[in-house]
């Protein structure tokens, strides 16, 4: 098989498991299912599938997509460590309705009722985490090596999408945090840019592939041509 | 003008006495809603361990419980407080049986809260008051023994 479709086959199949996680929370807090099932069905085999992929990649000699999707997952999480840092002062300074990582964690847990306790804590961070390695898959895979300011619109993006999102409707702030106080859009913004620029700057350093997906697909036609 | 002083005046003063009626008669009707709040005399931790081993002594069972204290330090606020669903199956059963609507007032929730002087509070609306709506004496029976039954639980914490 032609190594370019190979590693384009991985790539979307790493690219749709990765869509998986994040998405999850979006889907609970809209009201169509409850996370702690959602993380059962679909959560914890898209996370297993994702390091089956990686492990196929060495199989079948695509090791440098094997080695792009390990990338990204330590960018997202490199990135995610600096978004909590930013979180976790904007939350402390009144700029944020609630903990979300807790959340998570009780809603994960299925014990709301009950609040946070280590374990839901544990769960909620872990899952918050592996969003962003999630998101750090995504980037790597559509954008490949991209440029450090290509990851500050990523993450300026994904702060937006987030304010726009049934997760923001449901803690009751209002789109954007209109209902909260100008502290929701600034901490979240601030956030999602320190995720971002963290994360383009380590896939900038780190990267193997140069290109992503789309580059990929278009040299399969150039090919092609010639 | 000390015409219209006089009816401006007239009119803040009756204004004033409208909605002050208002107020009053809004606390009357919280008074007549059946809230019962019982000082207890342990800490807030102590009341509800010894409340829990209370129910379950006697014949009845922490169904739920809803720790706002936990829930709401998700959002900064560090408070103590904790909600116990209390109830008991056979108890339901009758309930039930005479009317399929009086879920809306079991399980009863005893509300525990660390006051802002300090102190530890326990209070609950009184089962009676919550099922008189049904309209059945059967149900009215069971709501006065449930009273009485909290009454003597809450009765015990504040010895």
């Amino acid at each position: 098989m032609n190594k370019n479709i190979k590693r384009i086959i991985l790539s979307l199949l790493a690219l749709v498991a990765a869509g998986i996680g994040p998405n999850l929370f979006v889907i609970s807090q809209a009201g169509y299912a409850n996370l702690s099932d959602l993380a059962v069905s679909f959560l914890i085999p898209s996370i297993i599938f994702i390091f089956i992929l990686i492990g196929a990649g060495i199989v079948i000699d695509e090791k440098d997509t094997s080695k792009q999707i390990l990338t990204g997952i330590v960018a997202g999480l490199i990135g995610t460590i600096g978004l909590e840092i930013v979180r976790e002062i904007g939350f402390h300074l009144g700029g944020m309705p609630g903990d979300l990582p807790k959340l998570m964690g009780v809603l994960l847990l299925d014990r709301f009722a009950l609040g946070p306790d280590t374990w839901s804590n544990i769960a909620g961070w872990s899952y918050h985490f592996w969003n962003g390695a999630s998101f750090g898959i995504i980037y790597i895979i559509l954008i490949g090596k991209g440029k450090v300011w290509y990851g500050l619109i990523y993450g300026v993006l994904l702060g937006v999408v987030f304010m726009v999102s049934p997760v923001v409707v449901a803690l009751g702030v209002g789109k954007f945090g209109v209902d909260f106080g100008i502290g929701f859009p600034i901490t979240v913004t601030l956030a999602h840019i320190t995720f971002g620029l963290l994360l383009g700057w380590y896939i900038q350093k780190k990267v193997i592939l140069i290109y992503g997906i789309l580059d990929s697909i278009k040299n399969i036609f150039s090919s092609n041509k010639k | 003008m000390k015409k219209i002083n006089f009816i401006l005046t007239t009119v803040v003063v009756i204004t004033v006495l409208f909605f002050g009626s208002l107020t009053n008669s809004n606390l009357l009707y919280a008074h007549d809603s059946g809230v019962v709040t019982i000082q207890s005399k342990k800490s807030f931790d102590d009341t509800v361990s010894a409340l829990r081993q209370l129910i379950a002594k006697n014949g009845m069972m922490v169904l739920a419980e809803v720790n706002h204290g936990k829930i709401l330090s998700m959002t900064g606020l560090d408070i103590n407080g904790v909600a116990l669903f209390v109830g008991n199956p056979q108890v339901g059963k009758k309930l039930f049986t005479a009317n399929r609507g009086t879920g809306l007032a079991v399980p009863i929730r005893v509300n525990i809260y660390e006051g802002t002087d300090g102190k530890t509070y326990v209070n609950y609306v009184k089962p009676s008051s919550q099922l008189a709506s049904f309209d059945s004496e059967e149900i009215d029976m069971i709501g006065k023994m449930l009273d009485e039954k909290l009454a003597m639980l809450t009765g015990m914490i504040s010895m």
